[in-house]
């Protein structure tokens, strides 16, 4: 099957005064039609950088160095601006953290989940309205032909977020990428925020790339996972194989810091000790190995290729 | 209407907004209100004083009417500032909200320069302007706009920049939005109460500058009443006939506050965050 979207060693990098920084330092790897893929990693790690590229959005001093990004075989950075401006939010969405200052304060929300219809397809401002009001009810915004009519601050955390999903599924876009897109929430409405971008896919067929650090809710939706360290991800693999048996020793120390449910209720949870290094200068071998309790004396010197371990597994480590 | 609802219940911007429009209608319908011909030379009835002989107001040093001038010297301190006002928003405004959203190098050249221009008071480009070109009205307009313009320029590029920063356009851009769509649709409603509160302002800045014009001698040229050649020919009978600098005066005040209050008034207008529940 070809993959919907695949990145190639992916390398953006911010030339900042300081020096520069490889906020994404070699990213591979590929979402297929229909699937739900999560990426999860520390903040920093280079997470929102992979997705600006893949839009193209990456702000100033930041550049793609090399690699690769093609959506259905095609690759993006070869496409013109207004090329691209057909992918964003037409074929590839975003649904940003931050759902009240995703949203225009002084434009009512049906007008700003219309306006992503009209700059995508020349029809009229009312048949756009229309779509609007029909994708706002397809979220769960109670009465929303009403509920267009008002404005971002009216909504409630959920409903805001609602309102930014339904701008981001108005295209019916092959791919949504969710970026942190429950962070904001309580518990309850990122449950119904989950099974609603779950519904979504299953409805529309769009892919969705889920990024997350909470690694229970990529559980809860995603099929494979792709863990992010510095820059880099360092493993790739069925959510069912890496929540039972990581691999790399990053994703294994992760894990280890979700509370156990059962046994001694008053100890202390395993953190990974230390911190994850200064973007301006990585360490010479694996990034992950001044911080790593495996780490061999080559660890230090040489980068450890990413390997593929059969099964559709991936991972960034020297041992098998 | 619902907008003019919002309006009515903020009372001094009601109060502000039914004064600005008595204003305007004053300008507008001045020949069917004025009593008098505001040029029309009286030489007997010279510094009448109000209430006496038919004129309300009074009259000035030659015997025309204060009122009839009063109310034809609306239409130039209005049409003057207003014109003004709106050009500069034009030039200022686009030099602004393009610079602070496109950046790069031509823009830092040109907003250096309205830094400068910036530097200088607007009664001085004025006079330069003024110098240079005579005292028609057209003139003062356009010395109006050159020295009000960097303001524009500043305000909208300073917002614009704010703006630019906002999540919200990360997310239209996200979306597929030009930057055409991106300033239209996030950047020019997002900044519209900044210019419009600073509008009102300038445009009652814009009275006192033409008045001020006018008292210098720069003004629009006599016969054609205005409130600011009022003023000054009035200073010279203020120990003969002390009222009539009074009424111009009071007349350039008004209209000024006016204009202030209202300006405070449209600036909660169009914030829909500053709107009180139920209305």
């Amino acid at each position: 099957m070809q993959p919907l979207l695949e990145v190639a060693d992916l390398r953006a990098h911010f030339f900042t005064r300081y020096g520069v920084i490889k906020a994404v330092d070699g990213v591979s790897f590929e979402i297929f039609p229909g699937e739900i893929v999560g990426l999860a990693g520390e903040s920093g790690c280079g997470k929102s950088v992979t997705t600006q590229c893949i839009l193209r959005i990456l702000p100033v001093p930041g550049r793609i160095v090399s690699g690769d990004i093609r959506l259905q075989g095609e690759s993006l950075l070869d496409l013109s601006q207004e090329e691209m401006r057909d992918v964003r939010g037409g074929r590839i969405s975003i649904v940003l953290q931050d759902a009240l200052a995703a949203l225009n304060p002084v434009i009512t929300t049906g007008r700003q989940v219309a306006d992503v219809f009209q700059a995508h397809s020349p029809v009229p401002w009312k048949e756009a309205w229309q779509q609007a009001v029909d994708v706002m009810r397809a979220v769960g915004i109670p009465k929303p032909e009403i509920r267009a009519e008002h404005y971002a601050h009216e909504f409630s955390g959920g409903m805001q977020q609602r309102t930014v999903i339904a701008a981001a599924l108005i295209c019916k876009p092959d791919l949504i990428i969710a970026d942190e897109p429950t962070t904001a929430l309580d518990v309850t409405i990122q449950m119904q925020i989950l099974n609603l971008l779950k519904q979504a896919q299953q409805e529309m067929g769009s892919s969705i790339l889920y990024i997350s650090h909470d690694l229970a809710n990529i559980a809860r939706i995603c099929e494979r996972v792709m863990i992010m360290y510095a820059g880099q991800i360092v493993e790739i693999g069925s959510v069912r194989d890496i929540y039972s048996s990581p691999l790399h020793p990053y994703t294994r120390g992760l894990m280890a810091c979700i509370p156990p449910m059962e046994g001694e209720r008053h100890c202390y949870l395993p953190a990974i000790s230390g911190s994850p290094p200064d973007p301006l200068m990585y360490p010479a071998g694996c990034r992950f190995a001044p911080r790593c309790a495996e780490a061999q004396e080559r660890c230090k010197f040489e980068s450890p290729p990413f390997n593929s371990v059969g099964d559709g597994r991936y991972v960034r480590c020297f041992q098998d | 209407m619902k907008t003019l609802r919002r309006l009515a219940t903020n009372r001094l911007a009601a109060a502000g907004g039914v004064a600005v429009l008595l204003t305007i209608m004053m300008a507008i319908c001045a020949p069917l209100i004025a009593p008098h011909d505001p040029i029309d030379i009286h030489i007997p009835d010279r510094f009448a004083p109000p209430f006496s002989g038919g004129y309300i107001l009074g009259t000035d040093e030659v015997g025309r009417d204060v009122l009839s001038r009063i109310i034809y010297g609306s239409r130039v301190s209005l049409f003057v500032a207003t014109s003004a006002v709106v050009g500069a928003v034009l030039v200022g405004g686009s030099i602004g909200v393009l610079s602070g959203y496109f950046g790069g190098w031509v823009d830092t050249i040109l907003m250096r320069i309205i830094d400068v221009l910036f530097a200088i008071p607007t009664l001085m480009i004025a006079l330069s302007v003024i110098g240079l070109f005579g005292r028609a009205m057209t003139a003062i307009i356009f010395a109006l706009i050159v020295g009000y313009s960097p303001l524009f320029a500043r305000v909208c590029y300073s917002g614009t920049v704010a703006v630019r920063e906002q999540l919200y356009v990360e997310a239209s851009q996200a979306q597929g939005a030009s930057p055409w769509r991106i300033l239209r649709q996030d950047v020019l409603p997002n900044i519209f109460p900044l210019i419009v509160v600073q509008m009102t302002t300038y445009i009652a800045r814009g009275i006192l500058a033409e008045a001020s014009l006018g008292f210098l001698g720069l003004g629009v040229q006599p016969p054609t009443p205005t409130w600011g050649t009022m003023l000054t020919l009035s200073r010279e009978y203020f120990y003969h006939s002390p009222t009539l600098p009074v009424w111009p005066g009071l007349a350039i005040l008004v209209s000024v506050f006016a204009f202030n209050l209202f300006g405070d008034g449209l600036r909660d207008l169009f914030d829909p965050r500053a709107w009180q529940a139920g209305q």
